[in-house]
């Protein structure tokens, strides 16, 4: 591009010793062309809208001339990664990477571009709508990929002991309790009969006899042999009802007999440890747990309330009372 | 005004010149850079780092990287957090795998637990205090006896004070095949298994707490199951092999760091 010069200078040159004129040798000063500026204007600009129309109406997607460094093929622009392919030749031969031959480094290959092919097949099938077994896997990918981010998190201290305060209540020992229960059979006497030994066995306990004796003397079935257990198992080997009252009385204590659908029943509490509060430090792993399980249920609700809203779903006239946005019936 | 003239002229000629140098030198650099980068990514990994201009672009790249990514969990020199489950980097004792850089940038790519079917995912520690202690298969829970005995148990493999008739007792769960099943995992020896992350219980490397019995208790009756990110799609290819290959190097065979003295209750 030749620089137009001023006019002072041009007239500047024009009027040297000697009226030379020093732009002689160049022809007359430059002026700017207007006329072909706009012409190799218009002229790169159709040549940029040509090549840029020939690809949008031409193109197969983005296309790939070459393998990137970190592949080791492209199956229809699709990589094989390079670690990929390591790890499944080493899993595949039980060798390290450079111990393998060139023979299995090539069979593999040809196994993962075969599973490539297949998936790509399998794609265009559009397994994903036809086949169950797919559909399950996606959604099960698709549901750990919704979380990902938060399980690998790492929550600050902070966050924890501010979740650890707001729910301090729910933190606490399991508890645990040992306990012997003790059964009249419910065939074995009449019902007055029945209450009457379990009254007098109880009584038995309370006053220090060795549960083997009383078991003999009043001919009691060792229902469930004493547990020593947490209370969550308890209350499944006892059902809720018996748990509940063992779970009320002390250590050493002996309930009164219990009617049960089975017969009637008589708990010795050999030891009970109530759940006790726990400190944060005690309780810390779990409230990690509690905190990241929380913010996963945020995440998967906002992710799907996120994928309803987005999609075009419409709902057949018999079940118009589906709420696609609301809660769960 | 023929002199401001000249001197704008030459001014705008020489802030070309000088943009064109600069935009010739970045893109010598980022050529150099790709090309480096290539050589990285097709290098056989475990060669890496005996090539030395190999191993000084993979070591450039990865500590900074490191620094970056890494260190808010595994420390800036790769330091455990026995809070958090965080290994020790600098040690030779590898929870999945031994140790090999193409393992390690595969744990890199996709993870521990982290939601990526390629990553590790095999097994987590089960929670033996609680009414389901597995999610993966359905086991039963252990006694408060049961959680006692076998950390006494675990406690008596490097503590000569352990009580060995409650030890005895714990072995037995260790080893059932309908309690427990820490065998399983953990191997007939209680040394671990690689293949699935689960620890060696018999040496002095404690990935949570430090050996105590309430430390063991706590992750038998609590359960463990700790994570790291996948950063496919998320760092490139060359930053990913970079830090496989500085983590590596953190990796020192000093048995002074593998050694750890015994917990005192």
């Amino acid at each position: 591009m030749i620089l137009g010069a001023p006019e002072n200078v041009t007239e500047a040159a024009s009027t040297r010793p000697g009226g030379h004129d020093v732009h002689s040798g160049l022809g007359r000063a430059a002026e700017p062309n207007t006329k072909r500026a706009m012409v190799l204007y218009a002229l790169g600009a159709l040549i940029g809208l040509g090549a840029a129309g020939y690809e949008l109406l031409t193109a197969q997607g983005t296309v790939t001339r070459s393998v990137p460094a970190e592949d080791l093929a492209l199956i229809n622009q699709q990589p094989i990664l390079r670690s990929d392919f390591v790890t499944q030749l080493e899993s595949e031969t039980g060798l390290p990477f450079e111990k393998t031959s060139r023979q299995e480094k090539l069979r593999v290959l040809d196994e993962m571009v075969d599973e490539e092919l297949k998936v790509q097949r399998g794609l265009e099938l559009n397994f994903a709508e036809t086949d169950q077994d797919t559909r399950n896997t996606l959604a099960t990918v698709v549901n750990h990929q919704m979380i990902a981010e938060v399980v690998t998190s790492q929550p600050t201290e902070k966050d924890l002991v501010g979740y650890f305060e707001a729910h301090r209540a729910q933190y606490h020992s399991p508890g645990a309790m040992t306990v012997c229960d003790l059964a009249l059979p419910k065939a074995s006497l009449d019902v007055a009969a029945q209450a009457q030994r379990a009254a007098s066995a109880a009584a038995s306990l309370r006053a220090g006899t060795p549960l083997q004796q009383v078991q003999k003397r009043y001919e009691l079935a060792n229902a469930n042999s004493c547990e020593n257990n947490f209370y969550f198992a308890i209350k499944i080997h006892l059902s809720d009802k018996l748990f509940a009252v063992a779970q009320g009385l002390a250590t050493g204590a002996v309930s009164d007999p219990v009617q049960m659908p089975d017969g009637v029943h008589i708990l010795q509490i050999v030891s009970n440890l109530a759940p006790a509060p726990e400190s944060y430090s005690d309780a810390r792993d779990r409230v990690e747990g509690d905190y990241k399980d929380d913010h996963e249920a945020r995440v998967r609700a906002g992710t799907m309330s996120f994928l309803r809203h987005r999609a075009n779903i419409m709902i057949a006239g018999d079940y118009a009372d589906y709420q696609i946005y609301g809660s769960r019936p | 005004m023929h002199v401001s003239w000249h001197r704008s002229n030459t001014a705008a000629v020489a802030i070309a010149v000088l943009a064109a140098l600069i935009c010739t030198a970045a893109l010598l650099y980022w050529h150099r850079t790709s090309a480096e980068g290539a050589r990285l990514l097709m290098a056989v990994p475990e060669e890496i780092r005996s090539h030395s201009d190999l191993n000084h672009f993979a070591m450039s790249r990865g500590r900074a990287a490191f620094a970056q990514y890494c260190a808010s969990c595994h420390g800036s020199k790769g330091q455990p957090d026995p809070l958090r489950g965080v290994p020790d980097l600098r040690d030779q004792d590898w929870l999945y795998g031994s140790g090999r850089i193409d393992e390690i940038q595969k744990l890199i790519l996709y993870g521990i637990r982290a939601g990526n079917s390629k990553g590790w995912d095999l097994a987590s520690m089960p929670a033996f205090a609680t009414p389901n202690p597995y999610t993966r298969y359905s086991t039963p829970a252990l006694t408060p006896q049961d959680i006692d005995d076998v950390t006494e148990y675990l406690y008596s493999l490097q503590n000569s004070s352990a009580d060995l008739i409650a030890g005895a007792r714990g072995r037995k769960v260790f080893y059932s095949q309908s309690r427990g099943l820490c065998w399983d995992c953990h191997g007939d020896h209680a040394q671990g298994d690689r293949a699935i992350g689960a620890p060696n219980l018999t040496d002095r490397i404690w990935l949570y707490g430090d050996g105590s019995r309430r430390s063991i208790r706590a992750s038998i009756a609590g359960g463990r199951g700790g994570s790291c990110p996948a950063w496919i799609g998320k760092l490139s290819p060359v930053t990913i092999t970079a830090l496989a290959v500085y983590t590596q190097s953190l990796s020192r065979p000093n048995p002074a760091q593998a050694q750890r003295t015994p917990a005192h209750d």
